[in-house]
């Protein structure tokens, strides 16, 4: 493999697809783990549908949202001059809402298992809720929290078919390296097919074994 | 010791946890109530429904004079309000921070103090409790004794006048038990505390409790006197709940 593009590309895309999905996903873990209204079954629904969906048909209703004809898409179109579909950025949107649900699942459970007299006792004290969230749930629920930031990670760095609905397959511009292995089997390219694979194996691997830490050691 | 006569802590009121509900009805005055009776009769759901953790759906609860909680007229005083100290059968120390720490966090509210000095005021609770030494050790290796210690300086750091104590001592061995108990005598005497201690352990209630509240599963039954003489009084109410 002598581009390395795609590689850098689904680094970027997936780091900050992560930090979205994980500030958007531990705020819904929260409300899921705390709240409890009207809806609620339905909000967890929508928010764990990336999961059981096929990623075209998400990539789909994505492309149905933010394409050059929908109301999201217009205003896009109207604020920075160019289209939201088939960039970088939109790369970055397919991985978010792919990543979302492993981050919010996996957080909720997490902030779930918190012993409810760490929050009992700081509420004693005299503090807000928000200020128990971060002076506890949310540190003591860490490594959880941590485990379901590292599965989305692995899941922004791996998708496919979202990302190539509405990012599109342009090399050297919305070319990540998932969509490279595909280009460069139906191109016979079978060296930069293995390389490519090889890397994103990897990664999963070193993500998945980290996982298993964050998950086995308790505080 | 008490100031006698003074009604600070009055509950008549009914809560459910679950599906569980408890009919509680009591009044008491500065000094030491031990709430006993066997598991699961309620007394910690009651416990935290002072605490304001739990909401009854019917009834009053007054702390101090102050009407906290009558769902009757939409009164619920949250819990941060308050001004309450609260100590777990396990401490429930947070244990990604230090016992100074710990003690810290809780003195904020009710000092308004810089950091540094709430640090200062968290080390002289920890003195007075003989856990100074521990200020900076790792949480979670402290033995339970020590927990325990350091519970008792957060709960009372934000200057509280009432003291709720969940079974404080049952997890630990006689000797620790014994000084804890001391411990907890001299701080309600010092400070003029109502503390409320749930047990089921009669040792309890006859070297600590000024009086007790006997519950029966689901309800309160008789609030008794134990000033006079702890030992027999205590035989009649074992007597009489078998």
């Amino acid at each position: 493999m002598n581009d390395w593009f795609p590689l850098w590309l689904s680094l970027r895309v997936a780091t900050l697809a992560t930090l979205i999905a994980a500030t958007v996903g531990i705020t819904f873990g929260y409300v899921l783990a705390k709240a409890s209204f009207r809806g609620r079954g339905l909000l967890e629904a929508i928010l764990t549908i990336p999961i059981v969906l096929p990623p075209t048909v998400l990539g789909y209703y994505l492309l149905t949202t933010l394409g050059v004809n929908s109301p999201i898409g217009r205003a896009w179109e109207n604020i920075f001059g160019s289209p939201l579909v088939f960039t970088p950025t939109a790369a970055v949107i397919a991985a978010s809402v792919s990543a979302l649900p492993f981050v919010v699942r996996t957080s909720r459970a997490a902030i779930e298992e918190v012993d409810a007299r760490y929050e009992a006792v700081t509420r004693v004290a005299g503090y807000p809720e928000w200020k128990v969230a971060f002076l506890v749930t949310l540190p003591v629920a860490r490594r959880g929290l941590l485990a379901g930031v590292a599965l989305g990670f692995a899941r922004a760095l791996g998708d496919f078919g979202a990302t190539v609905m509405i990012a599109g397959n342009i090399p050297g511009r919305t070319q990540t390296l998932p969509i490279s292995v595909y280009d460069a089997v139906q191109a016979g390219d079978d060296s930069t097919a293995r390389t490519g694979s090889l890397v994103l194996a990897g990664i999963a691997i070193v993500v998945l074994l980290a996982v298993t830490q964050l998950s086995a050691r308790r505080i | 010791m008490t100031t006698a006569g003074i009604t600070t802590v009055s509950m008549d009121c009914e809560v459910t946890a679950g599906h569980f509900t408890v009919h509680t009805k009591f009044s008491i005055s500065a000094g030491i109530t031990a709430l006993f009776g066997p598991s699961g009769s309620g007394k910690s759901i009651t416990l935290s429904t002072i605490a304001g953790l739990f909401r009854p759906h019917v009834g009053t609860i007054t702390l101090n004079d102050t009407v906290v909680a009558d769902p009757d007229h939409n009164v619920h005083v949250p819990t941060q309000q308050r001004n309450i100290g609260m100590v777990f059968q396990h401490a429930a120390l947070l244990p990604h921070r230090s016992p100074l720490d710990n003690v810290a966090i809780a003195a904020r509210t009710a000092t308004s103090h810089k950091r540094r000095d709430r640090r200062e005021i968290a080390q002289h609770w920890l003195d007075r409790v003989q856990a100074g030494h521990l200020a900076h050790a790792n949480t979670t290796t402290l033995s339970g004794g020590e927990q325990q210690r350091v519970a008792l300086a957060r709960a009372l750091v934000s200057s509280p006048t009432i003291l709720l104590l969940d079974e404080p001592f049952s997890a630990l061995d006689y000797t620790t038990r014994e000084s804890l108990r001391q411990l907890v005598r001299e701080l309600v005497q010092e400070h003029s505390l109502t503390a409320l201690l749930v047990t089921h352990d009669v040792d309890d209630v006859t070297h600590l409790a000024h009086r007790v509240v006997t519950f029966e599963p689901g309800t309160t039954r008789d609030t008794f006197d134990l000033t006079d003489d702890p030992q027999s009084t205590m035989r009649k109410i074992l007597g009489l709940s078998n």
